[in-house]
């Protein structure tokens, strides 16, 4: 009887794990959940990954939200050139430019028109705090939507 | 005659309108609580000076940063000198600040009014020691080892 208890025990206690482990995306640290509650909270569909979360929203850009050295990275971007990239490289490099010039919290970075064309990302630093992550995702969905089209007619000159 | 006041009018709104936007990110204060901003540098070996306009931060051994108020957190930035080499070249030039973003973090590099590179990095919400704390390592990260590590576009386009 003891025996059948603490087998039982031990699956309950694993199940809660397990549970509690892909509620926060997978991710060891519990860290992780207040931001996805908080994405949830404001309209966000969260998918989870190994080490990441998937952030959708019918308004936003989507974001991917990972643990980074002490902080959280957000990234979201454009993975399609047009053909007007490379063949005007500092005309698309002067909108890259553009764009961080005219970001708060997030920063556009092109890899060489290969493998994505414009990325933007951004670093939260340190625990989950409502207010300042609250100021953070303001700024982060600001520069990634109102001002990454700002100028639309150059950004689909070359991104598609 | 009409016509003209018009004219005049529009025009200096229009003007006003780009000093405005162009000088968004210039046109600001000291960041809120920039005593305890400046007490958190002063830690750090950082000599302060508070202005109408910005919180300036000396070190004998790193570069002097600004800070201001901006967007509802505080903006640290500070500026490097161009070689005539990035005048010249704008896309190898453009193509260092890509890479050099690459490796950021925290911190952002831009090719600013043609004649200097600026760095700045953006902290969200009022000062706190903890954050700043982990927001500071991090620009200092970014500024004295990942950005070094672009060492010959460092040599070729930066004074």
């Amino acid at each position: 009887m003891n025996f059948k208890l603490k087998i039982i025990t031990i699956s309950a206690v694993l199940l809660a794990v397990c549970s509690s482990g892909a509620m926060a995306g997978g991710s060891k640290n519990n860290d992780f959940r207040p931001f996805i509650e908080h994405l949830e909270f404001l309209g966000y569909n969260i998918k989870f990954s190994a080490k990441s979360a998937y952030a959708q929203h019918p308004k936003w850009l989507n974001t991917t939200v990972r643990q980074y050295k002490g902080g959280f990275a957000f990234t979201s971007g454009r993975y399609s050139c047009e053909p007007e990239a490379s063949k005007a490289p500092v005309e698309f490099l002067e909108l890259v430019n553009d764009l961080n010039t005219i970001f708060t919290v997030a920063k556009a970075i092109t890899d060489g028109y290969d493998k994505y064309c414009l990325v933007m990302a951004a670093w939260y630093p340190g625990a989950y705090d409502r207010n300042r992550f609250a100021r953070f995702l303001e700024s982060w969905n600001d520069d990634t939507k109102v001002k990454f089209y700002k100028d639309r007619e150059t950004l689909l000159r070359f991104v598609k | 005659m009409i016509l003209n006041v018009k004219l005049m009018a529009a025009s200096i709104f229009l003007i006003i309108g780009v000093i405005l936007v162009t000088d968004l990110k210039t046109e600001a204060a000291p960041p809120i609580d920039s005593e305890k901003v400046a007490n958190h540098l002063e830690f750090l070996g950082y000599e302060t000076e508070t202005t109408e306009s910005s919180l300036k931060a000396r070190h004998p051994n790193k570069f002097t940063v600004f800070l201001r108020k901006y967007d509802g957190g505080i903006l640290i930035y500070f500026y490097f000198k161009l070689k005539e080499d990035a005048k010249k070249n704008r896309l190898e030039y453009l193509e260092f600040i890509n890479r050099v973003n690459a490796r950021l973090t925290v911190a952002r590099a831009i090719a600013h009014k043609n004649d200097l590179l600026k760095f700045e990095g953006w902290f969200p919400g009022v000062y706190d020691k903890a954050y700043f704390i982990l927001f500071f390592e991090e620009w200092n990260n970014d500024i004295y080892r990942n950005f070094y590590k672009e060492r010959d576009g460092i040599k070729r386009f930066l004074q």
